[in-house]
């Protein structure tokens, strides 16, 4: 079998250390630091080739005392061995001078060498004397003691029975103490031994790639270790454009793309401009408080074109020269000085017939637009809109639909149709609709050719074609939106989450 | 656009042609009525065109489909006789409703379809042209017990008496504004005037108390055989627009069109006025509108199909528009209906060729490279209105009051001003997401609205960048080495900063951001007063800059 160089090492030490162990053993053996033992095992355990057992277990270590004894030997061999040296037979007290054994402990020492068999003490002309066979073996508790020196611990359950036995000893002696610890240990299941037995090819796997070893050109000896390519990896979030703002910058680029210049106009806009200059009646219900956003503060401007406002006036009464009826009634200044909110980026499109009089004009603009309305899902009181004009000797109501055709094919839908419609400052007057892959027929955009009543208190010689198309709807459908407030969604994760095209 | 209901069973009626709902759909969407927003069985729901009322029914629609399917093309005729009704106009209704007109039909045989279009066209008339009855109002009676002597005059409140429609009571004036259900809805438009408008018989018999509800005695049912026709208003002739509306529609059912005699104290006058309008269009004109090569003679037959009667004269043609026509203002508004005659769907499209060179706003391009650099810093871009309220922009920010551009009819107080910064609608935007994943990083890049009386509207608008971030831990240095980075990657060199006070941030920890000595925006700590106003519960650091000034100083350099 074939096993990561990690893997294969636990796999193979388990192997040598008799199928079952715990970690600092695997450790010791391969070389590998912890954090690295555990990860392979975890591996292995998912291929079933080991069990990870989890236990608790008494954990012994040596006290000081005991440290010291195991260096020094127990104080009741010491006074065997010294009596020994001494011909078998010494006396009790100049074995204790010489060994430096106090009081207390020397009758300790005594008391082990009686209960260890080791030697007998016999009374002998007032003095106590130490009577030796020869030099005992060593016992459990002093091996014990012996490794937990040299190791540092021992595990109480992995202990002979003579071997808990002396643990017991020694604990009660207190040369050693017990801890409680949980343990985890590895051992090899049925399909382990298997795979040993099969023989375990190593590949010499690491996981991080390491300025060192590229350096050292070691990454040649190594080989990277495979990872799960198809694990969930954790989330992040780029710093992203949003949706809508894209959408509309994809419908600025189609135009640029076109030759068309951008332009800009103002939010809150006198009435002259937004309503007047486009011929629409002074009691033209759009103007209504119902139909457009009165400011109130500042409520009134002024107009940059005093002769542009008489001209207005004479067509909104009487036609002017235009040869129109005019609306007939009576034209009020005040009226247009009013201020309101945008309500049409049409506003923008005169602005600029007022400066560029010189064809060939083709400018758009794309800008917020506001309408009384209350925001739900299907209702803005704020949207943006698109604007657009071409003007230009020769220019006719084929090119508008031409280029509305053209306009629709480049922002991804389909063919177009067009019946006639109704604007106060075009004629004729025109609504297309778009055919939508999905949805079928769409209403795409609102257009016409603008009134001699529009164009010549401009000075505008030439015809004008123009359209608006609102984009929020657009938006909604190419981007899949229902819900309007989606375009200014105040929903992170959905702006995270949502994909770009 | 308005919408009206008709039903093709009765359309068809009207036309003498069975048209299956394919076909009808077909036919009416070249039209100005051509919108099909709704079918339910034989009744469909169309949007109509504004400029052309005389399509609120399906009467005036039967008429249009007559001309354009060719079973009766040119000028309806219309026969005016003698009704022998004499309205006498008193002096005293001058200041409050001085205009009326009225027509008759009579031996109109009205169906219970009948019925229902001419309410719905009534009701479409006042909204869209009578400016909701205040400028027109109109009256359908059934003046089998009215005597022909009928008088339009303003009467005190306390003395008009007569069972209103819908009532089963004599009410006096003031009763019926205030207790009628019309009365309410309608009662402002008089209600200041010491008398109201009254039309009334000799007997003293009331057809009605315009513009707000007849009364019951001239109820219109299907027995009605002899129909009046008043229409009052504000302006003359909206009035009289109105009444050859109403008039010509009810003579498509049969019956005999009658005049009346309207007799005020400067004068009298026939109604209504059914002359049609005289009109030259030159070829030449609407072949260059229309980017087609027209005749006087194609041009003629458009016309007649759109029921103008139209005869080629040289490179001109001579049209009468028929009376219920009054849309037109100009020839142009001719050369529609030429192209509505030819059909909008035979015009060739031709996709404009002018070879220009597209040319971007700087204000975009530049905000375009300010926003990529914002992306780049692992910010999300947000997108929020710049309709908002004093609350959001002052209150939550820990500012006084300041002044604002403010709307005079908000719909809610939440939408009631323009905003003149863009923090709040940031701190706004986290408030929502509480429990989203953190670090959050926002920004938007949008315009701003304050009031400079120096300009035409008063009014300033300006591009903004803001940018926050909110997260267990976020500090003014981060906030800092954003704007720093990107002030640096615009090209403005290494940016200063000078302490501010901001009862947006916390003291001490907020400061104007300079570029050469000017300060282009504000950065800081917001304040932990202000996270509590927005619910947040993790802190946030912040800026915002001028980035319509940025963009100026680049073009200065």
């Amino acid at each position: 079998m074939k096993l990561p160089r990690n893997e294969g090492l636990v796999l193979s030490a388990l192997g040598r250390l008799g199928g079952r162990s715990e970690l600092s053993q695997l450790s010791k053996i391969t070389g590998l630091p912890d954090a690295a033992i555990s990860r392979a095992s975890l591996e292995l355990s998912r291929k079933g080739l080991l069990r990870i057992i989890d236990s608790t277990v008494s954990v012994l270590k040596p006290t000081e005392e005991g440290l010291s004894y195991a260096r020094d030997k127990l104080p009741e061999r010491r006074l065997v061995e010294l009596a020994l040296r001494l011909g078998r037979r010494a006396p009790v007290g100049r074995l204790a001078g010489m060994l430096g054994l106090g009081d207390d402990m020397l009758s300790i020492a005594i008391g082990w060498v009686r209960r260890k068999g080791w030697g007998r003490v016999v009374k002998e002309g007032g003095e106590l004397l130490l009577e030796v066979e020869g030099p005992p073996a060593e016992g459990a508790d002093e091996r014990l003691l012996r490794e937990l020196a040299d190791r540092g611990w021992a595990i109480l359950e992995e202990l002979d029975e003579e071997g808990r036995g002396a643990a017991a000893l020694l604990k009660g002696r207190s040369l050693l103490e017990e801890t409680q610890r949980s343990r985890r240990e590895f051992e090899l299941t049925e399909s382990g031994w298997a795979a040993i037995e099969e023989g375990l090819e190593i590949e010499s796997a690491i996981t991080a790639l390491t300025p060192d070893l590229i350096r050292s050109g070691k990454w040649r000896e190594v080989e990277l270790r495979e990872y799960d390519v198809a694990a969930t990896p954790p989330e992040v979030y780029p710093g992203k454009k949003h949706i809508f703002v894209e959408f509309l910058e994809e419908a600025k680029r189609i135009l640029l793309e076109m030759g068309f210049e951008e332009y800009s106009g103002p939010y809150v806009e006198t009435e002259f401009w937004n309503f007047d200059a486009l011929f629409q009646p002074q009691d033209h219900p759009s103007r209504e408080i119902h139909d457009s956003y009165i400011v109130k503060n500042p409520s009134s401007g002024w107009i940059e074109f005093p002769d542009l406002v008489e001209r207005v006036r004479r067509v909104h009464e009487d036609g002017w020269i235009t040869g129109s009826r005019g609306w007939r009634y009576k034209w009020d200044r005040a009226v247009s000085e009013r201020l309101v909110l945008r309500t049409q980026t049409t506003a923008v499109s005169v602005r600029y017939l007022s400066t560029h009089k010189e064809p060939p004009i083709k400018m758009f603009c794309i800008s917020n637009v506001f309408r009384p309305d209350v925001l739900d899902a299907k209702h803005s009181m704020e949207f943006v809109q698109l604007d657009g004009i071409i003007g230009d000797w020769g220019i006719n109501l084929r090119h508008l639909l031409g280029f509305l055709e053209e306009f629709s094919r480049a922002i991804g839908l389909g063919e177009v149709k067009f019946k006639p419609s109704y604007f106060p400052f075009t004629e004729p007057s025109v609504e297309s609709f778009a055919r939508h892959p999905k949805m079928g027929w769409i209403e795409f955009a609102g257009a016409g050719m603008f009134r001699p009543e529009v164009l010549a208190p401009l000075g505008i010689d030439f015809p004008v074609i123009a359209w608006g198309i609102g984009l929020d709807r657009l938006a909604m459908i190419k981007l899949g939106i229902e819900d309007i407030r989606e375009l200014r969604s105040t929903r992170l994760d959905w702006l995270r989450d949502r994909p770009l095209m | 656009m308005p919408t009206i209901t008709i039903n093709l069973n009765d359309l068809n009626s009207l036309l003498g042609k069975r048209l299956s709902l394919e076909e009808f759909r077909e036919v009416v969407f070249p039209l100005k009525c051509g919108q099909i927003e709704g079918v339910i069985g034989s009744d469909i729901t169309l949007e109509v065109s504004h400029d052309r009322p005389d399509l609120f029914s399906a009467e005036g629609i039967a008429r249009e489909l007559k001309g354009i399917l060719g079973i009766e093309t040119g000028l309806p005729r219309y026969r005016l006789g003698e009704s022998g009704f004499k309205v006498f106009v008193d002096r005293s209704i001058a200041p409050i409703r001085p205009f009326i007109s009225c027509a008759v039909v009579r031996g109109v045989r009205l169906s219970e379809e009948a019925i229902v279009q001419a309410m719905q066209l009534q009701e479409k008339l006042h909204l869209a042209h009578g400016r909701r009855r205040r400028k027109v109002s109109i009256g359908i009676h059934d003046v089998r017990e009215i005597a022909k002597e009928i008088h339009y005059s303003a009467k005190r409140p306390e003395e008009i008496r007569f069972v209103p429609l819908g009532e089963d009571r004599e009410m006096n004036g003031r009763e019926i504004l205030e207790l009628t259900p019309k009365g309410r809805e309608y009662g402002h438009i008089i209600r200041d005037f010491p008398a109201y408008p009254l039309l009334y018989d000799a007997d003293g018999k009331v057809l009605s108390m315009p513009p707000i509800i007849n009364g019951v005695i001239t109820r219109v049912t299907e027995r009605t055989e002899d129909v009046f026709v008043d229409v009052t208003g504000t302006d003359g002739e909206a009035v009289e627009s109105v009444a050859k509306i109403v008039a010509t529609s009810l003579r498509e059912r049969g019956g005999e069109l009658e005049a009346v005699e309207i007799i005020g104290p400067s004068g009298a006058l026939i109604a209504p006025d059914l002359r049609p309008l005289e009109l030259n269009l030159e070829v030449g004109m609407a072949s260059r509108i229309l980017g087609i090569e027209l005749s006087a003679e194609s041009i003629s037959e458009a016309l007649r199909r759109m029921r103008y009667d139209a005869a080629p004269m040289g490179d001109r043609v001579e049209a009468l528009a028929p009376p219920y026509r009054v849309d037109i203002l100009h020839p142009v508004d001719l050369v529609e209906d030429v192209a509505i005659g030819i059909g909008y769907g035979n015009l060739e499209p031709e996709p404009p060729s002018i070879p220009t060179r597209g040319k971007e706003l700087p204000i975009s391009a530049f905000s375009r490279k300010v926003r990529d650099l914002m992306i780049g810093f692992g910010f999300q871009e947000i997108v929020s209105y710049i309709m908002t309220s004093r609350a959001m922009l002052f209150d939550k920010m820990g500012l006084e009051r300041g002044e604002v551009v403010e709307i005079g009819n908000p719909l809610t107080i939440d939408y009631s001003v323009l905003r003149n910064w863009l923090l709040p609608s940031l701190l706004n935007f986290l408030s929502h997401n509480r429990h989203v994943a953190y670090p959050q990083r926002v920004f938007e890049c949008g315009d701003v609205v304050s009031i400079d009386m120096g300009e035409p509207t008063r009014t300033r608008a300006t591009r903004k960048l803001a940018a926050v971030i909110c997260d267990f831990r976020a500090s003014y240095e981060d906030a800092q080495s954003v704007a720093y980075s990107l002030l640096k990657n615009l090209g403005f060199g290494q940016p200063g900063a000078r302490r501010a006070e901001h009862p947006s941030f916390i003291k001490g920890r907020a400061a104007e951001i300079l570029v050469a000595g000017e300060p282009l925006g504000i950065l800081g700590e917001i304040h932990p007063g202000v996270l509590n106003n927005f619910g947040l519960e993790y802190p946030a650091s912040a800026f915002e800059l001028d980035v319509s000034r940025m963009m100026e100083l680049k073009r200065l350099k």
